[in-house]
């Protein structure tokens, strides 16, 4: 019965956030590509997140912007790099990019022995470069669609694919495994589940305040600005990571433009 | 890293030169485009507000202000009245001149290398490719920048749209005026009054903006 509820309580969330298709061939090729039908839906949830930004995660960054250096933040953001380079390796492995897996598992290994724990980047010093890799790029190497678009609240927008991947990248973390069987009271076990996502959050925002600050002034629809420029940044990451043709890039950018003015 | 992806659209808009020949040198056209804007404006030690008067000219001069503000209303421009599309289009003009006379004031310290240009698949244009790079590449990693360019009746050549890791400008202008129309019954007049409202913002924010550039 309470499963019932539940199923009604969704449909009724999800119907009242359906967005109407548009008619315009144009746009219609357009709401097609960016696949956004929960688009009413989104907004209000992109209208939290945007106080809760505004509220609390836009001070903590800017206090953080003042109060810590700059080689110390790039240290910072290097360190939790490190953290992820195993998952950057697990899935260089899933998609069979021996150059990223071996990259990515030196680093790891030499960055936290001789970097003090990543904070400084010792092997992109001695030519490792960096080999940024998750599991929503290694399901869209083995054909599977985005999907639509989701605006989940506090973790932002996304794509059902980059969903489930980020999901799975979490399970993958050694730092997950290592909290899986641990007492909720250890401390060690407080800090990786709770301390470090949040320190994680303030430093990433803290890196982009200068371009959002722009974007927010000078939009006139930020859901929509935003949702644009995030669905792009995000392809081009994904394209890049599975060595996709210079001709194939371009066709994102390569729309039609009338010259009927010219 | 992210200020320099205003920076490179701020250079593109408010830098002009024009080439005579189109094919196969629209790369050097942008070259040009860059140079005059870094040394012929960036450098100057003038204020803030005089740099957005000498941005407005070159703006004219060297993109294609009918095009960009047609795709950015798309079909809509097209059931607007002349009245109506000349108003938009000063808003909108300005909207681009007096944002990114703010944006480009942050920057310094920053190059194009130039990759290579391939011509589009309707045969008008030419999109240049290149990256802006800085003294500090670990700390500022390159960024993909692409020029599109295309030649107007007389044969003069202008930037219709610049493309920053894979974010067009006119994509991004599209999709966001559509959205608002929307959400708005249709009305350009509140489209137009948003662009005032916000140009009138940055006007402020250019009056008291810090002379970095001066002297």
């Amino acid at each position: 019965m309470r499963r019932l509820g539940l199923v009604l309580v969704v449909c009724l969330f999800v119907c009242a956030g359906c967005a109407e298709v548009p008619t315009d061939p144009d746009a219609l090729a357009y709401y097609n590509e960016i696949n956004d039908p929960m688009e009413p839906l989104n907004r209000k949830i992109f209208a939290f997140n945007h106080a809760l930004d505004k509220g609390v995660l836009q001070p903590l960054a800017r206090g953080y912007n003042a109060a810590v250096p700059e080689f110390a933040r790039t240290g910072i953001r290097s360190a939790f790099f490190n953290l992820r380079e195993p998952v950057n390796f697990v899935n260089s492995v899933l998609q069979l990019n021996v150059k990223c897996a071996v990259s990515s598992i030196i680093r790891f290994f030499f960055n936290t022995a001789f970097g003090l724990f990543g904070f400084h980047d010792t092997a992109a010093e001695m030519g490792l470069a960096p080999c940024k890799n998750d599991l929503g790029t290694t399901l869209a190497k083995y054909g599977v669609p985005k999907g639509p678009m989701l605006m989940l609240p506090i973790l932002g927008q996304t794509y059902l694919r980059d969903a489930v991947g980020s999901a799975g990248d979490y399970f993958m973390s050694p730092l997950t495994i290592y909290g899986l069987d641990k007492n909720p009271h250890d401390d060690l076990w407080k800090v990786q589940e709770y301390a470090r996502p949040a320190a994680d959050a303030v430093t990433t925002r803290a890196q982009f305040l200068d371009v959002t600050d722009s974007v927010e002034k000078g939009s006139v629809d930020l859901y929509a600005s935003y949702r644009e420029m995030l669905y792009r940044i995000r392809q081009k990451e994904i394209n890049e990571r599975l060595g996709v043709s210079a001709e194939e890039k371009q066709q994102s950018y390569d729309f039609d433009v009338e010259d009927d003015d010219l | 890293m992210k200020k320099i992806l205003f920076f490179l659209v701020a250079v593109v808009l408010f830098s002009c030169a024009v080439s005579p020949v189109f094919a196969g040198e629209a790369t050097d056209f942008v070259k040009k485009f860059t140079d005059d804007a870094l040394d012929g404006i960036l450098a100057k030690p003038v204020s803030l507000e005089k740099k957005a008067e000498m941005f407005g000219d070159l703006f004219e001069k060297c993109t294609s202000l009918d095009t960009i503000s047609s795709f950015a209303l798309g079909r809509k421009m097209k059931s607007l009245s002349p009245d109506e599309k000349e108003r938009f289009k000063k808003a909108f003009k300005e909207n681009l001149i007096l944002m990114w006379t703010l944006r480009f004031a942050e920057y310094n310290d920053q190059r194009f290398e130039f990759t290579g240009e391939k011509v589009s698949d309707s045969g008008k244009d030419v999109f240049v490719s290149s990256q802006v790079v800085s003294s500090d590449p670990v700390a500022n990693p390159p960024i993909d920048v692409v020029w599109r360019i295309r030649k107007d009746k007389n044969g003069k050549q202008n930037v219709i749209d610049i493309v920053i890791s894979n974010i067009s400008m006119l994509k991004t202008y599209q999709t966001e005026y559509a959205s608002f129309l929307n959400r708005n019954g249709g009305d350009i007049n509140t489209l137009i009054d948003m662009l005032k409202s916000k140009n009138d913002a940055y006007r402020k924010d250019i009056r008291n903006a810090p002379s970095k550039k001066e002297g």
